[in-house]
Formats: C-alpha cells, structure tokens, sequence
C-alpha cells in the first residue's frame, strides 16, 4: 500500500509498504517513471528512490502538494495493474579483482576458502537498492548469507577509490577513497561517476561482479594503491 | 575581474542556490545555510539569484579587490571593514580597485554572505559551485573552504556602460525584520515527522516541552541537540531519502538536524521536521543556545515559503 507523508513546506515521503523486497523495487522504479512522464521536470527538484520510499521535494510555486499528491497516486494506480514482467530492469556488469584486505576475515567468518568467497559474491545477481552514502556509492543487495559479514569494528580511516565491500547483507562500491567499515573484497576498475559526475548506476538496476585477474584489472585502467602491492 | 583572499577566516566556501536535482545520485545540495540573507545580498545588487556568493562562517575573512565593483554584505554582523572604515551591511555598497575588506569574529549570529555584482565564479559541478566539502566538490578548491591565496574571479556579466551608470540606491538598504542578536534561546517550528507515531506519547512530549541546548559540534551537515534522551529506543529503519532540517533520533535518544551538506540518505527513525524557516533560524544561532521544537502548521508554512520564493522571484 501506499503512503504519502508530508515533511517540510516542500518535500514529501511516498512509502511503498513496511515490506522491502524485489518485487517493491521492481514498483518503485515503475512508479518513478510514471510519475516523470505525467510531471514535467520543472516541477520536480529531487525524486530520490531508496528502499522502499521515495523522497520527492518539488517546486511548490509551480505545483501544490494537493496536486503532486493526485499524480502521485494517479502514477500508482497506473502500475499496479501492470505485471512485474513490464518492469525494465538493466543489467550492469561489473570487473573487480578480488584481492582486498579482508578476504581472509569474509572467508574465516563463512568458514569457507577464499575462491569459495569470490564464487559467491560474483555468483550473486545483485539490485540497486539506494545510491547515497556518498556521491555514487551503491547499496547492492541481497548478499548470499553465508558470506554476509559485519562491518569492521574501528572503520579504516581510508578505503580506496572503486574498493567492492560487504557489510551484513548488502555489498556495494566506494566510488571515491574515503573512510569506511565496510569488509572489502576487491577492486573495480570502472568509476562509478563519469567525467561529469553522472552515476553510472541507477536505484532498481541489476549488477553482476566479474572476477578478473591483475593484468585485465590493470588494463581496464585500475589502479593499485600502495595497500593493495 | 577577480578577488583575493588574504585570509580565508574560520571557514568560508562559495555558494549558489545549490546542487539541486542528483540526490538520486548521492550528491548533498548545499547552498546557503542562512537563504533569505544570501537572496538579500544578490537582490540588493540586482544580481540574478543563482548569482554565487561567499558564505562566511564565524568570520576573520580578508579580501581584496582587483578591479571596481559593488558589493553587499549581509547576515550575521562580524565589523566588517571596507579599509579602515566601517563597512555598512544590508546594502549595496561601490569598492575600488585595491579595497580590502576585512572582518573580525561575529558577535551576534554565525553567518554572513557577501555577494558581488555579476557573481563569484566557481568549479561547476552538476549545475552548481555550492561547496559541499564532504563531497569534494564546488567553490574554487573542490568544495574545501577558501583560503590566503585563492583568487576568485566574477562573473563580467555586466556591461562596463551598465558598470558606470549602476547606481546604489539607498531606499533599497534594507532592515532585517529580525536581527541576529545573542539571544541565548529560539522557538523553531517543526512537523511531524515520518515516523513521529514510533515514539512514545511521553517521547512526543519530552521531545516537544523541554529546551534542548544546540551543540559545538553543529555544522553545515547536521545540528546536535543535547538535553534528556528519549527512551522509545527505536532500531535503525530502512534508509530514506532526507530532507532538508529531517530531525533524526539515533540510538543516543538525542535529536541532530539534518542541514544543507546531509547525507542524502538516513536510516535513523525521524521524529520531525524542522519548517525551512527554522533552518534558516538555525543557521545562525550560536553553540549553547537553548532551543524548543514547537509543532507548526504545514499549510501555513507553505504560504510563507511561496511568500519567500515570490520576492526574491526564485524557482
């Protein structure tokens, strides 16, 4: 069911149920669309997907939250009606050589090897949950739980740009170097914002994660920074 | 056309009306944490709104200025200097070639702008040259605060002729209707929040009847709010989207308030929202200050804002 809550003179809450699985991703994506193309963009300043809600923050000179909340629900009804199938998602293919810090540490917690951990996590078909965090940095989920790990005790004060991580079930990238807790894999060659700090990915897409070895990483432009020699 | 820093003060960064529109990318907005007195500064210049002005936090800025123009100072009052003489804020005031204005630590409030005929220019990013620090981006250093030795151009959008004939017209000196006295206590007005029904009627209550003392450590991304913690003990929810002035409750039982450079996600249960109005408040009460949340009508508020927005012509 759908909720709409009101936060400030120009911003709203849309809630898409207490439950949060694939299939309200699969809505919330749907929704965004719907809305977009019943709502010019003038009237909209942010539609920010994460989860199970979408925050709106619109320009209320142009539009008033009485109105917003009609198309809201008009955008609503018009999806629900439609099958999960009609839903587009896109799939993004990751490279990340497995080679970070705390393989060892995943490996140990999953009683597992350390191949047997790099299988998992590139074995897994991943969405976008949310992108925040950091400018471009993706919640992926859900991780297999036997390699579903905790965050580090004491965060590192740096993670390496493109670093691959896993905290409990959710894995994601760190799009540029910054402090973090999150147990790292890996390294993804590809940066997440373009040169005109676009995201390359989107809240609802589909990831896979590639394992490729030095030389490829290295090729694809990644670069090792001394905690990685 | 350029200015140069002698001394970037306490903390100082270029803003514009903001990174608006790729929160959906991870990028925090930014922009004026005290809006209406960055709006005055542009519109005593008649200076487009989307103009870039310094945001001056605490004060000691220095500056000197390479070419004549106008500028107009407004916010918080820090004895601003324009060479030895006072410097006369609220209004547009003409400089020369070689001026330097200087400030000393603000008295009363926490922020001052400084805008300049045509605008500063700045790294554009998205759109925007609002510094957001903790995304390395805007202003002329990535997003970090101004320093001795940055030199800052602006914009040459007016005309020499226009230059000449601008005249600084006095009826247009403006007083505040509130001033930034050191008035240790401040009402800000507050809606519900998304999950306001999680907490405990006698959580609602404490959060709403007792006065709250603002925290050192309040910043451009979120205030801290330190008093009697509420006990609900509400477990982390599912990451939302937040909004400007969202009033967290982390396990601590203490408010913080989510400002200008927020994470554009949060998975702390909110209890409130801080109207915008507040925010602006907010921006320049002192640390120590008292504070009480009052629930405010939404409607209301929302005729405020559009009045806000209609002056000053922003959209």
């Amino acid at each position: 069911m759908l909720a709409i809550h009101p936060l400030n003179e120009t911003s709203l809450l849309v809630t898409f149920g207490d439950q949060f699985d694939n299939a309200t991703l699969d809505l919330i994506g749907l929704f965004c669309h719907q809305l977009k193309s019943r709502c010019p963009a003038r009237l909209l300043k942010e539609v920010l997907p994460s989860y199970n809600t979408v925050m709106i923050e619109y320009h209320i000179d142009r539009i008033s939250f009485d109105q917003l909340h009609q198309l809201i629900h008009q955008s609503y009804l018009s999806i629900v009606q439609l099958s999960p199938s009609q839903s587009e998602t896109r799939l993004v293919e990751l490279p990340v050589f497995y080679m970070g810090p705390d393989l060892a540490r995943i490996a140990n917690h999953a009683n597992m090897s350390v191949e047997q951990v790099i299988q998992c996590h590139s074995d897994t078909l991943y969405r976008v949950y949310a992108i925040g965090f950091s400018p471009g940095f993706p919640y992926l989920g859900e991780v297999d739980p036997r390699i579903a790990t905790p965050r580090l005790t004491s965060p590192r004060k740096q993670v390496a740009a493109g670093s691959v991580g896993i905290a409990d079930n959710q894995t994601g990238i760190y799009p540029n170097a910054s402090p973090g807790g999150w147990n790292i894999l890996g390294l993804c060659p590809h940066a997440l914002l373009d040169n005109d700090y676009q995201c390359r990915l989107q809240v609802g897409d589909q990831v896979r994660f590639v394992p490729i070895a030095q030389d490829e990483f290295l090729h694809l432009g990644g670069q090792l920074g001394e905690e990685f020699r | 056309m350029s200015i140069s820093i002698l001394d970037g003060g306490i903390f100082s960064q270029i803003q514009d009306l903001g990174r608006v529109g790729h929160g959906h990318s991870g990028f925090s907005q930014g922009g004026p944490m005290d809006l209406p007195a960055a709006c005055w500064a542009n519109y005593l210049l008649d200076n487009n709104n989307h103009c870039a002005v310094i945001e001056i936090t605490l004060g000691q800025l220095s500056l000197q200025f390479n070419q004549d123009t106008v500028i107009a100072l407004c916010g918080a009052d820090m004895a601003p200097r324009l060479n030895k003489q006072a410097l006369v804020m609220w209004q547009a005031v003409p400089v020369k070639a070689g001026d330097m204005l200087s400030m000393k630590t603000c008295q009363a409030g926490m922020r001052a702008y400084l805008a300049i005929k045509g605008g500063f220019v700045g790294q554009k990013v998205l759109g925007s040259v609002a510094s957001v620090m903790r995304d390395r981006v805007g202003g002329v250093n990535q997003g970090q605060p101004l320093q001795k030795g940055d030199e800052i151009e602006v914009n040459s959008s007016l005309k020499g002729k226009a230059m000449q004939s601008y005249n600084v017209a006095p009826e247009r000196a403006y007083q505040r209707g509130y001033h930034y006295t050191a008035k240790s206590w401040a009402k800000l007005a507050v809606f519900k929040g998304p999950q306001w029904h999680l907490f405990s009627q006698a959580d609602q209550d404490l959060f709403l009847n007792q006065y709250y003392r603002l925290e050192q450590s309040s910043n451009r991304m979120a205030a801290s709010f330190a008093g009697t913690p509420l006990t609900s003990g509400i477990a982390g929810i599912v990451s939302q989207g937040i909004t400007l002035g969202a009033i967290q409750v982390p396990p601590s039982g203490l408010p913080v308030a989510l400002l200008n450079d927020r994470q554009t996600l949060g998975g702390y249960a909110k209890i409130a929202n801080l109207s915008q109005g507040a925010c602006w408040r907010l921006a320049q009460l002192p640390p120590g200050c008292q504070v009480q949340f009052e629930l405010a009508d939404i409607t209301q508020a929302q005729q405020q804002v559009l009045q806000f927005q209609r002056f000053f012509q922003l959209n």
